[in-house]
């Protein structure tokens, strides 16, 4: 359905997203994980045609088949109206504070579908309904602040259904909610991606919920997609040393273990774009480091079936 | 081990908006009757969701706010029978690390100014004092003593809570109050700054309120744990036996979100 072949998103000489390739067949459910400035945010951006100004894309995205790099602004619109929807980490700035939710949720079915209002009214409460919002009635008539961030991030949920589309990207949609209603929208949007055999593109940071939503996993380290396979596998026996610090680094409750005992550490801190190496960019805070791997990048080796992990240790010890 | 805090019978009540010109307005309770001890040296973890209270107990437990009901004992004194001078200079003994660094840093002036406002309120160091102990304070806690001079948009977002942190010890506090002080930072980050902050409880012998929605950071940090829901304490003891034998649905509920258990 959706093919991302070698996409690098360069400011200038400083490649943001370097030579990445991802493929989302219908009713795939995959995560993106990584930590902040490694690059999923901008994965995202890139396939929904809304990098900023001075970014520059390379390499082929398609659509069905269709070409978007390269698109005219309008005409990816259209596309991105009906095949592929993004929900964001917050549902506050998301909605316009001044229109009545009804309003908001009922705009890209006037516009982009061509229903009546009347239709589009009923259209509206469908979806309530189908994302589990209680007194949906009411909800159309009220302002975003009105309702809980929860119920926020339900309306925002309605509002990416609204067109069908066969992607839905979430961005961070349950940081900055509270445990128990992150673990329902993560649900819901489980629920949502099976009942409509549509894919589903989860970007976190919290492994705990990437694990109870996808399926597959992609790890991001500076712009590079570093590891990737079915999720449980690796975050169970993790392959790249960035993955194997990341998980590592996790609090986690362990009673035999004795209180208070230090975490284990990534040395050093994410580097700035600017500052990677022009070969694995991980180099620099690696454990297990060679000499070469500052100078050339990584090709993927295959710690099992599905999997793949660029490092340049995996695949001097596993033949690709 | 001694007790360094201490809460009986705490309330805290807020008048909601009225629904009708002339009615009573409704009153909210947002903490209800919550007793805690916190030895010194120790780390308290409060767990609940927003609304549970427990940022409301940690701004009555700083002096920010009085209880309705209750008293806050810091050292066997009661915080709000102090005047307002006494309470001036027992502050640098409790100080408080908030979620967001960048909130609580002025963008305006330099980290090292920053750093050292309590000491200026405590007011008992000169010029070249505070500067010496700034110095101090940001090597211990990781950054180096040159980054005095330096504008909070210059760090990282794990090295800014590095300045909160230097910051809250900069008066050598006994109590350290962490309102999510993890909770905006990447897992790797934040493993960095658990372990300053067990670093720094063991240095100074710090008495930590740690205040988190996350079971599996309190897991790791906590000695003991308090769990609250709309104001009320559901369950309270020492934090590996709450956490491997619940007693409570919504510690369980905590405990699924968290991923701790399925």
């Amino acid at each position: 359905m959706l093919e991302m072949r070698d996409v690098s998103v360069r400011f200038g000489e400083v490649a943001a997203i370097r030579s990445a390739s991802l493929t989302v067949t219908e009713g795939d459910r995959i995560g993106l994980v990584g930590e902040s400035g490694c690059g999923k945010s901008m994965m995202a951006l890139t396939l929904m045609g809304m990098v900023p100004e001075a970014a520059r894309v390379t390499g082929s995205i398609r659509l069905n088949g269709k070409e978007l790099v390269g698109l005219p602004e309008r005409a990816l619109r259209r596309i991105r109206a009906r095949s592929i929807a993004m929900i964001f980490q917050e549902p506050m700035a998301a909605l316009n504070p001044l229109r009545r939710i009804g309003e908001t949720v009922m705009e890209p079915l006037l516009l982009h579908e061509g229903l009546s209002r009347n239709a589009a009214r009923a259209r509206a409460l469908a979806l309530f309904e189908e994302v589990g919002i209680p007194e949906p009635e009411q909800r159309l008539r009220q302002f975003p602040h009105e309702i809980s961030g929860g119920q926020r991030q339900r309306v925002l949920i309605a509002l990416a259904l609204a067109c069908n589309p066969a992607l839905l990207i979430a961005d961070e949609p349950t940081t900055a909610l509270d445990a128990n209603v992150a673990l329902r929208i993560t649900d819901l949007l489980v629920r949502l991606a099976e009942d409509r055999r549509m894919a589903l593109l989860f970007i976190s940071h919290d492994l705990a919920a990437v694990t109870r939503a996808t399926r597959d996993i992609c790890v991001m380290y500076g712009g590079d997609i570093v590891e990737r396979g079915p999720t449980r596998e690796v975050l169970e026996s993790p392959a790249h040393p960035y993955t194997k610090g990341l998980l590592a680094a996790r609090p986690r409750f362990d009673p035999a273990a004795p209180a208070r005992r230090r975490l284990p550490t990534i040395p050093g801190t994410v580097p700035q774009l600017a500052d990677l190496a022009p070969g694995c960019r991980f180099s620099g805070r690696c454990a297990v480091e060679l000499a070469h791997c500052a100078r050339t990048r990584p090709a993927a080796a295959a710690p099992g079936p599905g999997r793949s992990a660029a490092c340049h240790r995996l695949a001097a010890e596993i033949p690709a | 081990m001694s007790v360094l805090l201490k809460a009986e019978a705490v309330s805290r009540r807020y008048r909601m908006p009225r629904q009708a010109l002339f009615a009573v307005p409704p009153m909210l309770t947002a903490v209800n009757g919550v007793n805690l001890t916190l030895d010194r040296g120790q780390t308290l973890g409060i767990v609940g969701e927003s609304g549970s209270g427990k940022s409301t107990l940690a701004r009555m437990v700083m002096g920010f706010e009085r209880p309705d009901e209750g008293r806050i004992l810091f050292e066997g004194r009661d915080l709000n029978a102090l005047s307002a001078r006494e309470l001036r200079r027992t502050r640098q003994h409790f100080q408080m690390v908030f979620q967001d660094p960048f909130g609580s840093l002025d963008p305006r002036r330099t980290a090292g100014w920053s750093i050292a406002e309590p000491l200026r309120v405590v007011g008992s160091l000169d010029r070249a004092g505070i500067a010496r102990r700034v110095d101090e304070v940001l090597e211990q806690v990781g950054l180096r003593a040159g980054d005095a001079g330096k504008y909070p948009h210059e760090f990282s977002g794990g090295q800014r809570q590095r300045l909160a942190i230097a910051r809250a010890i900069s008066t050598r506090p006994a109590l350290l109050v962490a309102d999510e002080a993890v909770s905006a930072l990447d897992v790797s980050v934040q493993a960095q700054i658990l372990n300053l902050l067990m670093d720094m409880q063991e240095e100074l012998s710090l008495g930590i309120l740690f205040i988190s929605h996350d079971l599996a950071v309190v897991a790791s940090i906590c000695d003991r744990i308090l769990v609250m829901r709309h104001g009320d304490v559901l369950e309270a003891g020492d934090a590996r036996a709450v956490l491997a034998n619940p007693r409570h649905d919504y510690t369980r509920s905590l405990l699924t979100a968290s991923g701790i258990s399925a």
